[in-house]
């Protein structure tokens, strides 16, 4: 679950109704630490590939993804910049003017931040809500984004992300759950610089 | 010939010889008429044509302050995109178009650019290892968030060879896209067209005042372009000579007509050095063709000098009591003014034998100026003066000769006072020289305003990321020559960079190789076998299917596309760099790597060193060598034109004694003027030196006419004051020069000013004792 803090499911579900609500309950959670288990279905792989570890993100526009198994990588993304680290080293790319690029990389974090000018900018957006939560479908505006990604399927209770399904164009997928979900969390600077990766020394990731 | 037939004659040969230099005459500004050496001459040519080129042509906006600089730079960049002088703004390869631009272009192309050495290189990315660890980092990068971009090209590009391409691409574009406050666009015209430049420079600021308003208010542009000093240095120029020609017009009218009564006396003795300029400039048309601006600029110096032939002329007749016409007193001034007229012409003739090709071309043209000069006083000057020349003296003439003379005599008497003056030249020269300081660097005679330079060189080190002053440049006879030599110098240059030697390299060798280079490549990977299968196996234990590669292999071995060429990136993002790397030479093209970080010139030149057609140039280097040699050969000029002068002298006089009075004006003066200038801090540049040239020939004319007339009061006065004029003439015409902001104007005024007045001070003394020996 990635959340604002937790909430009761009946409180939730009646405060939102709508996608505003939802967007709103995402705005007002501030910095958010919370565990993923992400499951890739290529169809170029026998079998999927699994990742786990620690997404984090800090409004406006900061998110961080630790990946901690298979292997350590971290990424981060922090105004136009990408940033890489792995145990070969660091990258930084530039976002730039790619909308595909841009979409692929941070449309997770336009949904945390609540941004919903930008969301239905880029996509056309179904809402639906029930007793067991609700489910926001992502339909990219694009052409060139349509091209990769058939649509975006986020599952949630109140202000909570649970799941999100990646559905690709070409038939492979992503499937993303969360869990041991922290919100309205204050970073220091100095984890502020550490997770966001704006320094540059620590050779290696770590937990 | 009637008086009258003469002046028509003059007159029609005037305008017959203006007519010819206005149709035949052809102007260069090639520098390489200024370079000593074949190969300095190429490679400086190089550096003009870069600039005069590509580079010139583009402009860096830089937004910056508090407010929305991103989104006052991106109105501001479609705004301009809109302006008639902007050819375009630039895109970059994020924008979803050029994206898809390059991956039309290098996608199909991605097996002929994979390697440098493909022979060995491409063999070695398809062993078992290498293939092992590749299949580790494509299921990298399917795990990252990106996956579905390379989800789609891997089928057809296993090896990531389009991936590498687009990296080293990347690599090769400007700082600046990467942040999006800056606008880079290129001009539809060329940087020194001063209308539409000056145009579009003006457009941009009060566009970017409009925007700034819109977005927060205190945002401030900074710029970068060769536009923007051309625009800068011929607005300085055109204000300070509309304001000095104005002036300096106006006092040499009202000094005419203070001492000849009417400016009729003007245009007389604007004849001989008009004369002189059209007559020198039709026989450089033929000989020379084309000549260099700056010779025709030197020759409007010659005003300066031959302007004086008809002033004493008109003076001596003026102050004759009725008793000469015009010719008499000409022929009574004819061996002074020969004399004067030969030592200046010896002076600049001497600049022929510099080695210098322009230098010679301005010599020859100076000395080919002043006799026809000196031919048209003698022959002509007397047909268009009064035959009384009382008419044509004025109080201001007659009272100003008598003080002269009197004062002349008087200092005559005196001979330590008289000698005073050569001891004090001779103390300036002395003291100042030690503290003479030489300015070898040509951008201090470009430019005066070090806020512009120093912002366009904020802005160029924020945007390029490269020195544009350093380069390596790679030279063939064909485009394909220069890429494929440029290959060769990457590789050079990838060994300087990793050995410290310098920071980086922005090559075109990034986004274009040889067409020779590509098709190695192709059968590289050709001539290896079972791919797939190799590839099948390696990958299978990262967990790929079998199989899922056979379009890798069916597009390698299809019918493929044509190599990249230089025109397949016309349109796209890297135009601007081809455009900036590859630049047509005079017998070729040339492929230019700049650099950035050169810690060691000596590292770069030798891992050069074999290859045959490559250069390492530093331009502000080259440049400086160049104005150091000049400088040089204009001092060397300098003292064997003095000598050579005072060799004549010897030979008229047949005495040391005479002939060293009537050399002190020259000589000293020059050595004077160089010491003032030392003692007063002005940097010594190469226009200096040409001013002194002119202080020599007039210190020369000077010295002569002093000297010829200190043996008769009457002719004393007359020199003295025909050398007033003289001197103020000069002044008025180079010495306000001295009030110039262009360094350049202002080191000619400067010198011309300073060297002509302490002439005209030797000059008296000279004369005092030359009359203190004849009295004695």
């Amino acid at each position: 679950m990635l959340s604002a803090p937790p909430t009761g499911v009946a409180d939730a579900a009646a405060t939102t109704a709508s996608v505003e609500d939802v967007m709103r309950l995402l705005a007002d959670s501030g910095s958010v630490r919370a565990s993923f288990h992400e499951r890739k279905y290529v169809h170029l792989l026998t079998d999927p590939i699994e990742t786990r570890g620690k997404l984090f993100f800090q409004p406006p526009d900061r998110m961080a993804r630790h990946v901690e198994t298979p292997a350590p990588v971290w990424m981060a993304i922090r105004d136009e910049e990408v940033a890489l680290r792995d145990g070969r080293g660091e990258q930084r790319f530039d976002l730039g003017q790619s909308d595909v690029g841009r979409s692929l990389v941070d449309g997770l974090a336009v949904v945390l931040r609540g941004d919903l000018a930008l969301l239905t900018a880029r996509y056309e957006i179904a809402f639906e809500a029930g007793d067991a939560g609700w489910q926001i479908v992502l339909t990219p505006r694009s052409r060139a984004l349509r091209v990769l990604i058939a649509s975006m399927i986020i599952d949630g209770v109140g202000s909570e992300i649970r799941r999100i399904e990646v559905r690709e164009e070409g038939g492979d997928s992503t499937v993303t759950e969360f869990s041991d979900i922290e919100a309205g969390l204050r970073f220091t600077p100095e984890e502020t610089d550490e997770i966001f990766l704006l320094t540059r020394p620590s050779p290696q990731p770590h937990d | 010939m009637t008086d009258r037939a003469r002046r028509l004659a003059t007159l029609a040969v005037l305008l017959a010889l203006a007519i010819l230099c206005w149709s035949r005459l052809e102007v260069s500004s090639s520098i390489t008429h200024f370079l000593p050496s074949g190969e300095e001459a190429e490679l400086a040519d190089l550096a003009r044509r870069m600039v005069e080129s590509g580079l010139s042509r583009g402009m860096i906006l830089r937004v910056r302050g508090d407010g929305d600089r991103v989104g006052a730079a991106r109105a501001l960049a479609a705004s301009l995109a809109e302006h008639r002088e902007v050819l375009r703004v630039e895109r970059f390869a994020d924008d979803p178009e050029s994206a898809q631009a390059l991956f039309r272009i290098y996608f199909p192309r991605r097996f002929y650019l994979a390697a440098d050495d493909p022979e060995t290189q491409i063999p070695a990315s398809l062993d078992a290892t290498a293939l092992a660890r590749r299949s580790d980092e494509l299921r990298a990068r399917l795990a990252g968030p990106a996956s579905p971009l390379f989800a789609r090209q891997a089928p057809r590009d296993p090896l990531g060879l389009f991936v590498q391409i687009m990296e080293r691409a990347r690599a090769a574009q400007p700082a600046g896209p990467r942040d999006e406050a800056i606008v880079l666009l290129r001009t539809r015209s060329s940087a020194f067209d001063f209308e539409s430049q000056s145009r579009l420079l003006d457009d941009i600021e009060s566009e970017f005042r409009r925007i700034s308003q819109r977005y927060g208010g205190n945002l401030v542009l900074e710029q970068s372009g060769v536009n923007r000093f051309a625009v800068a240095a011929e607005r300085s120029i055109r204000r300070d000579v509309n304001f000095i020609s104005v002036a300096g017009l106006l006092g040499v009218g009202a000094l005419f007509l203070a001492f000849f009564r009417s400016p009729r006396s003007l245009a007389i003795a604007l004849l001989p050095p008009s004369l002189g300029i059209v007559s020198a400039a039709s026989v450089a048309a033929f000989v020379y063709s084309p000549v260099h601006g700056v010779t025709l600029g030197f020759g409007l110096t010659l005003i300066g000098v031959a302007i004086d032939y008809p002033i004493h002329v008109m003076s001596h007749h003026g102050l004759d009591p009725g008793r000469h016409t015009p010719a008499e007193t000409v022929e009574r001034l004819r061996r002074s003014l020969s004399m004067g007229a030969v030592t200046t012409a010896i002076a600049f003739a001497v600049l022929s034998l510099s080695g210098f090709p322009g230098a010679a071309e301005m010599g020859l043209f100076a000395a080919i100026g002043i006799c026809v000069a000196l031919v048209v006083t003698l022959l002509c000057v007397p047909s268009f003066l009064p035959q009384d020349g009382r008419s044509l003296a004025g109080n201001a003439l007659r009272g100003t000769a008598t003080f002269l003379r009197r004062s002349t005599i008087a200092l005559g008497r005196r001979r330590w006072a008289a000698m005073s003056v050569p001891l004090a030249l001779c103390s300036l020269a002395l003291v100042g020289a030690p503290r003479i300081e030489w300015q070898d660097d040509p951008g201090a005679l470009s430019t005066a305003d070090r806020a512009l330079v120093d912002e366009d060189r904020r802005v160029r080190s924020a945007a390029a990321g490269v020195d544009l002053e350093r380069f390596v440049v790679a030279q063939g006879a064909t485009v394909q020559d220069a890429l494929a030599l440029n290959d060769a110098v990457y590789a050079r240059l990838q060994q300087v960079v990793a050995a410290g030697a310098a920071d980086g390299i922005r090559s075109l060798h990034s986004i274009l190789w040889s067409e020779n280079l590509q098709r190695r490549n192709l059968a590289s990977f050709r001539s290896e076998s079972d791919i797939t299968g190799r590839i099948d196996a390696a990958f299978r234990s990262a967990g790929f299917r079998p199989g899922v590669f056979t379009e890798f292999t069916r597009d390698l071995e299809g019918p493929s596309v044509p190599p990249l060429r230089p025109e397949d990136l016309a349109g796209t993002p890297l135009e601007a760099l081809v455009d900036a790397s590859l630049v047509a030479t005079r017998d070729g093209w040339a492929a230019v790597t700049f650099l950035r970080g050169v810690r060691d010139p000596q590292a770069v030149r030798d891992a050069l060193g074999d290859l045959a057609g490559a250069h390492y140039l530093d331009q502000g280097a080259l440049l400086r060598e160049i104005f150091t040699r000049y400088r040089h050969s204009a001092l060397r000029a300098v003292v064997a034109g003095s000598a050579l002068v005072f060799g004549v002298l010897l030979l008229r006089y047949r005495r040391l004694a005479p002939a060293a009075l009537a050399f002190i004006p020259s000589i000293l003066v020059a050595f004077a003027t160089l010491g003032l200038l030392g003692i007063v801090g002005v940097r010594i540049d190469l226009l200096s030196l040409v001013g002194l040239l002119l202080v020599v020939g007039l210190g020369a004319d000077y010295g002569v006419f002093a000297l010829e007339a200190a043996d008769d009061p009457d002719r004393m006065a007359s020199a003295l004051v025909g050398m007033l004029v003289s001197w103020l003439t000069t002044l008025l015409a180079f010495g306000l020069l001295a009030l110039s902001e262009h360094p350049a104007l202002r080191s000619i005024g400067l010198t011309t000013g300073i060297g002509v007045s302490l002439a005209f001070v030797a000059a008296p003394a000279v004369m005092a004792l030359a009359y203190g020996r004849a009295a004695r």
